[in-house]
């Protein structure tokens, strides 16, 4: 157990790696430059800035978002929206 | 690169979105009293001294000669901006004025009349306003879209601010030059196949648009500003992010106006068929701008929204979201900015004519923006307190009517633009009301 927690954890760490290499390349900026648990309005993404996000995730994990609730809880930061990836591959 | 090309490094080449920019301009011109043109408005608790802005303003604007510029043609027959020679300096163009009334709409009625008043020349882009009224004043700057974008607008006042606290080498990282793109012609020919496939697309439907009647000539355009305050932006914000989706902002404004607008052409009995709105957006990061801060940096959303999606909202915000979605991923914008480039060999007079063959000629049923967080952060200017920051653009005609929002210091404005006669004032409170309510 402790063993696929472990794995579990890396995937998740993965997803959130990878979103942040393509948001950084999104908005231009320097992946050091985001903090995982930090809002995304805070980072001043706008509408379209998360469009285009939304449209990396698919191309990356294939998952289509949009039309989708877009919750603020699973949506709000780069970790919540890497555990919101993991838990829909 | 041939080497005749080496002597053009130091011009600045109009991109097509620019030279689209000058066809509206001409539009504009030969159906209204003025051309394409935008004003800025800070609101402000008290009054700036006017000696004092002036001579700051023709200090900061003598580092400007791009100012006075004007369009050219290189002997490749690419378009671009002509420096004023050393004679050519720039030059303030300064209004002030009194009005007695505190009431906010009279204040209003005085900035259209500057918005509605052409520049006096080619050389002319930029006047700026000092409107007194009992309480406070404001301080407008009307400008040629040939000149700024809205958000290049706000940077040059923000750069304005900052000269203003005497700091060394403001603007010196401005791009003043710009390549002659004469290159890369299967892209954009890809990219012009691919715009033109979407406009094909988009014209199966009749569109819905009201009738632009007969001549415009000598009409201006007028205006509405809603303001909404921190409280009631808040809330808008929050009801955004739970019936659109977090950041999702820019679909619900969106839906809440297209919702406002269809009541207005169903009033009007207009003909069946689909509305076609272009949404403009800004190409540039947000970092970009301190360099990218003159000429335009926009590119289009096209929408194409079903009268019989208007009144379920989520199907609305479903229909916009969905849409959004598949011009990003199909680089809708980008391709659409790629394929202006090949615009730059027509003569504007040309162009004009062109513009109007797709879509019926109708072009739009009315036009959206959102130009989000301003620019311009300051509080403060010359010892007074910046209370609001808005725009006043002319829309292009047709359609003629367009709502655009931006927000200041965590408050919404949302500015109702029409051509003078196109709506009764009547309809135009039912507009505003509307728009309210569904927000």
């Amino acid at each position: 157990m402790a063993v696929k927690d472990a794995e579990t954890r890396t995937t998740v760490q993965e997803i959130e790696e990878t979103l942040t290499g393509g948001i950084a390349d999104i908005t231009d900026a320097e992946p050091s430059s985001f903090l995982p648990d930090q809002p995304f309005h805070e980072l001043g993404i706008d509408s379209l800035g998360f469009v285009e996000i939304l449209v990396f995730i698919e191309k990356t994990f294939k998952l289509q978002l949009i039309q989708s609730d877009l919750t603020r809880k699973d949506f709000e930061s780069i970790r919540s929206l890497a555990s919101f990836i993991h838990k829909n591959l | 690169m041939a080497p005749g090309y080496l002597s053009v490094n130091n011009k600045y080449f109009l991109s097509g979105f620019d030279w689209v920019m000058g066809v509206l301009d001409l539009i504009m011109k030969r159906t209204t009293c003025a051309g394409n043109a935008s004003q800025i408005v800070l609101m402000l608790d008290a009054p700036i001294d006017e000696r004092s802005f002036r001579t700051s303003m023709e200090g900061f604007l003598a580092g400007f000669p791009v100012v006075a510029g004007r369009v050219s043609r290189h002997w490749t027959l690419a378009p671009y901006w002509q420096m004023p020679g050393p004679k050519g300096k720039p030059s303030l163009s300064l209004t002030s004025t009194r009005i007695d009334s505190a009431v906010e709409r009279d204040l209003l009625a005085e900035l259209t009349k500057f918005i509605n008043t052409p520049f006096r020349s080619g050389r002319d882009h930029l006047v700026f306003h000092l409107v007194s009224s009992p309480g406070r004043q404001c301080l407008a700057m009307t400008f040629d879209h040939l000149l700024f974008d809205a958000r290049g607008a706000e940077a040059f006042i923000s750069l304005f601010q900052q000269y203003l606290a005497g700091r060394q080498g403001i603007g010196k990282n401005i791009t003043l030059t710009r390549s002659i793109d004469l290159t890369q012609w299967k892209r954009k020919f890809l990219a012009g196949q691919a715009v033109n496939r979407k406009m094909i697309a988009l014209s199966q439907e009749p569109i819905r648009a009201l009738p632009i009647i007969g001549s415009c000539t000598g009409k201006g355009f007028k205006y509405r500003v809603l303001n909404f305050d921190r409280e009631a932006s808040a809330r808008i914000t929050d009801r955004a992010f739970d019936e659109a989706g977090y950041l999702m902002i820019m679909p619900y404004l969106f839906s809440g106006v297209i919702k406002a607008v269809h009541a207005l052409f169903e009033a009007r009995g207009a003909a069946p068929g689909a509305y076609v709105i272009p949404v403009s957006l800004d190409m540039r990061q947000a970092k970009d701008i301190r360099q990218e801060l003159f000429f335009n940096h926009n590119s289009m959303f096209f929408f194409q929204i079903r009268p019989a999606d208007v009144d379920d909202r989520k199907r609305l915000i479903n229909a916009i979201k969905e849409q959004m979605y598949e011009q990003v991923q199909s680089r809708l914008p980008q391709k659409l900015w790629d394929a202006s480039s090949l615009t730059r060999i027509a003569p504007l007079t040309l162009l004009n004519r062109i513009f109007r063959l797709p879509l019926d000629g109708k072009i739009a049923s009315f036009c959206f923006s959102h130009v989000s967080k301003c620019t311009y952060d300051s509080h403060e200017l010359m010892g007074s307190r910046i209370t609001n920051v808005f725009h006043m653009p002319r829309t292009p005609v047709p359609p003629g009517i367009g709502v655009f929002f931006n927000s200041f210091d965590s408050r919404l404005n949302a500015t109702i633009s029409w051509l003078d006669g196109l709506f009764a004032d009547v309809e135009m409170e039912d507009l505003e009301r509307t728009l309210r309510d569904g927000l």
